[in-house]
């Protein structure tokens, strides 16, 4: 290959140099990344992988050269566990596709915990790149006088050492300069000596593995191989333990012959060597003496107050994402229902292009903007929680009550969340580090009862439950159907992690940080960048699927089924005055002065008059030809006869035979089928498919009346309490909501996202099947 | 299954009363010892430089039971009791 091939052509401009931020969690690295790139950053994922990428742009100096800086995952060593730290040694190999290899490690290292550190800083040299190490949170060591000779330290290792307080914004310029410089100089830092059997070991490794990967391997990926014990490695080169084992089980042994221990080599090695390192540099940290973070974890994790404090702490999480979100989510509905009708107006001449402006487009964008109020709240309330050192405290409380099934002790910020909304509470269950349970949790969420299910609660109960049972049954409805998600979810999660998900387990080993004060600076950065991210990422595929949604209820369209519904009401009307058709149509399209006369003559006989009655308490009159105004009521007509011969009508009759074990009519299949993209959909359906308009909502007395009259052909009431009851459970079941498919999709991948809807939806058939079943059965 | 007190001999100070971690108290300290398999909950202690011998203190026990939380120099750090079934305590060492 030629160097032109290799090499980006030169009229591209120089290419910027590529950065990477290394170092353990809790060092202060994303205060640094935000202090370093500021609003030139973006979240994206690494590809096929359900972990967060953060690069940004850095601006060098000021002549303007800039550099590309990724923020890596947090982590202790290079020992890779789990995906998140597995990614790291990928970066700083260059083997991930769309990942530069880095031209400059910055190593940040806690100044406070300065050999612990090190041990990941001496790993990361034997990459063999250029490196600068951040000495951060330079401020807590001076206050805890802890004493480091940077420039000795320096010396020693090899590579620039810049003490640094991101939080502050210390020391950042400094460190610029000293990556600026390193990008020329390329100083590498002092690597640690292996004894000679662990050397000979590691490269006889490296020689035995070659031609067996799937591609050729580094020799640090080859140490890590020896030397780690459970090694996710292995599965990412497509090693099979047949073939790995006798080379490991040789290059183990050679270790062993040398007098180490090959499981705690690497311990042995590199800490007396770092020890070696500090002598006379870092006054080694005295008996740890009870500071103030001791006297917080004492309440904190107190088993009364502890735990009262975490119940009062996440009311008010949820609550803020409950309560204080809706205004702002009302006021975006209220702004893209005003956006809908101005600009409705503008295409009153073209009702296809109408539709697809109001109903498609400015919906889908309404659709997916509402749900950043509580995005926002919950990612500023993690965030703080999580920047101030209360998250670890949480599962540590926690980790008992949801461990046992597979979930994590953080599993209940997700989890709590998602009786806000499962959007925001999948989103959060990235603060879950171990992946096994991140994705169980994820799995779950959709499970909890969200506030978009309230509405389908409230019309069903208070139209079948308490007429018939009284306040206090619909009350014990409501908080039965919320408790519902939570009690199957239990199970569902034991279920998946011991028979759906593989893969390590990663052991719970979380470091408690002393508590910090957030900076405000910070957790808004990080607050803005998840809020962009789901409006970009997340956004753009809940729009598509609402446009799609749209367009399955609008077309086929045809100009006949309105002549058709017309021409059907005259007759109606006709028919039930016992008048000629002519009037009936006179009367239909306004004639009022005749409607009225027609009106007189059918008051005055009293057979007539008792119909009526009839009809008026039954609540048919309303929907029939009740108040007069025959205009909307034949626009109404015609919607539902257009709903009825769309492809979603057309889709929801013939899916109608599987939902029938469940007591399900066509029109509730339609409003299951179209309620895809948010559940609270079926309202407006139902309203549509019943003739009264899409702008009912839950509490409309007409939709109520107009489902209580809906009857099967043989004139059985189509709607009973259990029939109610079927479409309750099913709705808490199902996972009719696009925006947390597409969520689950971008914080894992499509395969979970089509396994949970399928998994959600056979559930919720079963659940209401079941209740149907055993329902009818009961009272029968 | 898990090795037993009694089998842990290696570089253990004559006397001392070795603890699973399991079972050891709040408030009580000593050197930590390891007395089972290797396996990645301890490799990744040790990686964060709880290595065999360090001085270890039992800090604090969840309300229900379980994790545990331990301090030793600089940091402190949760596990659950079953991961670290592997780990004992030398009391008084």
């Amino acid at each position: 290959m030629t160097q032109l091939a290799t090499q980006p052509v030169s009229s591209t401009g120089p290419r910027a140099p590529q950065i990477a931020l290394v170092g353990n969690p809790n060092t202060g690295k994303s205060a640094l990344f935000n202090r370093l790139t500021g609003a030139r950053q973006r979240v994206g994922n690494y590809p096929g992988l359900t972990i967060e990428k953060k690069v940004g742009a850095l601006k060098l100096d000021a002549m303007g050269s800039t550099a590309n800086v990724i923020d890596l995952p947090g982590l202790y060593s290079l020992a890779a566990l789990s995906p998140d730290e597995r990614v790291v040694l990928e970066v700083l190999l260059g083997h991930v596709p769309g990942t530069r290899r880095p031209d400059l490690i910055v190593c940040v290292l806690d100044a406070t915990n300065l050999r612990r550190n090190l041990f990941l800083a001496t790993q990361v040299a034997e990459v063999g790149l250029p490196m600068v190490i951040a000495l951060n949170m330079w401020d807590e060591a001076e206050t805890k006088q802890l004493r480091v000779d940077v420039g000795a330290l320096s010396a020693r290792l090899g590579v620039p050492v810049v003490a640094t307080a991101a939080a502050k914004g210390q020391g950042v310029e400094e460190l610029k300069a000293a990556m600026s410089d390193a990008l020329k100089r390329q100083p590498k830092m002092q690597c640690v000596a292996w004894p000679r059997p662990v050397e000979d070991a590691i490269h006889k490794l490296h020689k035995g593995l070659d031609g067996l990967t799937n591609r050729a391997i580094d020799i640090t990926e080859a140490q890590r191989l020896l030397f780690d014990m459970e090694s996710s490695l292995a599965d990412e080169l497509h090693l099979s333990e047949g073939e790995q084992q006798p080379l490991l089980k040789a290059a183990r042994e050679e270790i062993r012959h040398g007098g180490y221990d090959p499981a705690h080599v690497e311990t042995a090695v590199r800490y007396p060597w770092i020890d070696n390192l500090l002598v006379g540099l870092n006054e080694p940290p005295g008996q740890p003496r009870r500071g103030k973070s001791e006297s917080i974890d004492d309440l904190l994790t107190h088993r009364v107050f502890g735990l009262t404090i975490f119940m009062a702490v996440m009311y008010v999480v949820f609550q803020s994402i409950y309560t204080l979100a809706g205004p702002f989510m009302d006021g975006i509905e209220y702004v893209f229902g005003a956006l809908g009708e101005t600009v409705g107006a503008w295409f009153e001449g073209s009702p296809i292009l109408q539709s697809m402006m109001v109903d498609g487009v400015i919906a889908g964008v309404g659709g997916v903007l509402v749900f950043l109020p509580q995005i926002v709240i919950l990612f500023f309330f993690i965030t703080l929680l999580e920047d101030v050192g209360y998250m670890p405290r949480a599962a540590f409380l926690m980790d008992r009550l949801f461990g046992w099934c597979g979930l994590s002790g953080k599993s209940f910020v997700p989890m709590l969340s998602s009786f806000a909304c499962a959007v925001p509470g999948i989103m959060s269950a990235r603060t879950l580090a171990e992946p096994k349970a991140r994705l169980t949790t994820i799995l779950v969420c959709p499970l909890m009862s969200c506030s978009a299910r309230l509405p389908v609660y409230v019309l069903l109960i208070g139209a079948f439950i308490e007429p018939v049972y009284g306040a206090s049954v619909a009350g014990i409805t409501l908080f039965a159907m919320h408790f519902v998600g939570l009690a199957i979810a239990i199970p569902v999660a034991f279920i998946m992690n011991r028979l759906v998900l593989r893969g390590r387990r990663t052991p719970f080993v979380l470091e408690m940080p002393p508590y910090r004060i957030p900076t405000m600076r910070d957790v808004s950065w990080r607050v803005y960048g998840r809020a962009k991210e789901f409006v970009v990422r997340a956004g753009t595929i809940i729009f598509a699927l609402s446009i799609l949604i749209w367009a399955m209820c609008y077309f086929p369209r045809s100009e006949d089924v309105a002549t058709t519904t017309t021409a059907r009401i005259v007759s109606e009307v006709a028919t039930e005055r016992g008048v000629s058709a002519e009037a009936a149509e006179k009367i239909v399209f306004g004639d009022e002065e005749l409607a009225g006369t027609l009106d007189a003559e059918l008051l005055a006989s009293p057979d007539m008059f008792k119909t009526m009655m009839q009809m008026i308490r039954s609540g048919r009159a309303q929907q029939a030809w009740g108040d007069g105004d025959f205009q909307t009521h034949i626009e109404q007509a015609i919607d539902a006869a257009y709903l009825e011969q769309s492809i979603m009508g057309r889709l929801g009759q013939s899916v109608q035979p599987v939902f029938a074990p469940a007591g399900f009519d066509w029109k509730i299949t339609v409003g299951v089928l179209s309620s895809f993209p948010a559940r609270e959909v079926i309202i407006s359906t139902l309203g549509i498919v019943y003739s009264l308009g899409a702008d009912v909502d839950e509490e409309d007395s007409g939709l109520r009346s107009a489902m209580e009259a809906s009857k099967w052909p043989d004139g059985k009431p189509v709607f009973t309490p259990i029939v109610a009851i079927a479409v309750m459970v099913f709705f808490a079941l199902c996972s009719q909501c696009a925006a947390t498919l597409v969520a689950i999709a971008r914080e894992s991948n499509w395969k979970w996202a089509v396994f949970s809807f399928v998994y959600m939806t056979v559930l919720a058939w079963v659940g209401a099947v079941v209740v149907y079943q055993v329902g009818t059965a009961w009272f029968a | 299954m898990p090795a037993t007190i009694e089998d842990v001999t290696e570089g253990l100070t004559e006397g001392a009363k070795v603890v699973p971690i399991a079972g050891v108290r709040v408030g009580h300290a000593g050197r930590l010892a390891v007395t089972g398999a290797c396996d990645c909950t301890l490799q990744r202690l040790m990686a964060m430089g709880l290595l065999p011998g360090a001085q270890v203190k039992v800090i604090r026990i969840a309300p229900l039971g379980d994790p545990i939380v331990l301090q030793t120099s600089g940091f402190q750090v949760s596990l659950r009791k079953a991961e670290a079934k592997g780990l004992a305590i030398e009391l008084g060492a």
